[in-house]
């Protein structure tokens, strides 16, 4: 059954560290022990399964992986000894210009190798299973591939499996108006190993994901989908801003743990055809 | 730019909307940080808020991944500059952080004490588990 659980920020600490009993796992970014906090991934290590998440190896950018990022995000790694590591399908910099966030890469077949070569190197450095994310982009990028062809690619050319950000999903359906449910089909289900899941925010007609408000109904619908759709392991939920008290929390782990025992499709019953969705 | 070589038929293809949306949602992802990290100060700063961020962030893109905090610090460095008013124990907090000192200690005037601004000595700390800390001493009168 998936583990539910939170990803960790400085806020939440206490809480999270006090051992709530509805959180199952927690997951970290790795970013924010570049510096400092050791003695608090021993801490989660020792208490929950973990999980290391990062922000910013930019595996979309042609040319050598940041070194002193690489070298951060392993030196965290081997600290907290993860289940499995994770970033994104997207990049953050160029040669020129670190732009600190997560942009879009174009789904092509140049892309794909650049993209599997650094998951392989990655995966390699830190002898962890690397899982990569879908992102929300207002710009759509066409390649030869569509996204969810290019991200099948990549875990069969890479041997990496999927973190899949539900509400990127929906945001990006409602952006770009498309199916969610099509986008998903087109997925391989058993290479989907872990969701992200926070709310949505709706700002002049434009969806984004902020990760600043609880889950929206409309969401929760998608959400189970992706549970029948998937042996999922790990359920992570994300806030980032807006941080409601424990309880508001704890209530919401608590409806995906429900989440997970009405629709969960993780006991390797079924072909991954078996699973695909109507569409 | 050193991404994938895109041909000049994708780059003819952008919709320029799209790029334009894509641009300013990573400008409002650091307004946003700079939101959460000096809340006061933002909302000191009232409607022309935004305006002032927009002009600083057009001069200045911080790196590196301590990127936001050193962002707010900046930013409250380039409303100083322009003898606007910031909330100073935000500051010290950011800079704090930022800075990685073990402890810091600050006289402010805008000690938050439910909701409203005190006089106060201000000690910065990390803890056990190095998460940053803050208690002020003040005067209850």
């Amino acid at each position: 059954m998936a583990l539910v659980g939170v990803g960790y920020r400085r806020q939440l600490a206490r809480w999270i560290l006090s051992n709530p009993p509805d959180i199952h796992s927690v997951e970290i970014t790795a970013e924010h022990f570049f510096d400092s906090g050791d003695d608090i991934l021993r801490t989660l290590s020792a208490a929950y399964p973990l999980y290391v998440h990062g922000l910013g190896l930019s595996l979309g950018t042609p040319g050598p992986i940041d070194s002193a990022t690489l070298d951060n995000f392993a030196g965290v790694v081997k600290i907290a000894d993860p289940e499995w590591i994770s970033d994104h399908v997207a990049f953050t910099r160029t040669d020129e210009v670190d732009l600190g966030h997560l942009n879009p890469i174009q789904p092509s077949i140049e892309t794909l190798k650049v993209i599997a070569d650094h998951a392989i190197e990655i995966s390699e450095r830190c002898n962890k299973r690397l899982i990569l994310e879908n992102i929300t982009s207002h710009l759509e990028l066409k390649g030869e591939l569509s996204e969810p062809e290019f991200l099948n690619r990549l875990c069969e050319k890479s041997g990496c499996g999927l973190l899949l950000d539900v509400t990127n999903l929906f945001i990006n359906s409602r952006n770009h108006r498309f199916d969610p449910r099509t986008w998903l089909s087109e997925l391989d289900p058993s290479n989907i190993v872990q969701l992200h899941v926070t709310g949505y925010s709706l700002i002049n007609g434009v969806w984004e994901d902020f990760h600043a408000e609880p889950i929206q109904d409309d969401l929760w619908e998608l959400i189970y989908e992706a549970l029948d759709y998937a042996p999922v392991q790990v359920l992570a939920l994300e806030r980032d801003t807006n941080f409601p008290d424990a309880r508001e929390l704890e209530d919401e782990l608590r409806k995906l743990e429900g989440a997970v025992a009405n629709h969960r499709s993780d006991d390797g019953s079924g072909t991954p055809a078996d699973r695909r969705l109507p569409t | 730019m050193g991404v994938v070589q895109p041909t000049s038929a994708h780059l003819a293809a952008l919709n320029p909307d799209a790029l334009q949306a894509q641009a300013d949602t990573l400008l409002n992802k650091r307004l946003h940080e700079l939101n959460n990290l000096l809340p006061r100060t933002i909302g000191m700063l009232g409607p022309e808020g935004r305006s002032y961020i927009l002009r600083f962030a057009s001069d200045y893109w911080p790196t590196g991944h301590l990127r936001h905090l050193e962002d707010a610090w900046r930013f409250c460095d380039f409303l100083k500059i322009k003898g606007i008013s910031i909330c100073q124990s935000e500051y010290n907090w950011v800079r704090f952080i930022f800075s990685r000192k073990r402890a810091s200690v600050h006289w402010v005037r805008d000690f938050d004490v439910r909701g409203k601004s005190r006089f106060a000595l201000q000690f910065l700390y990390w803890n056990r588990n190095g998460v940053p800390q803050e208690f002020g001493l003040y005067s209850r009168l």
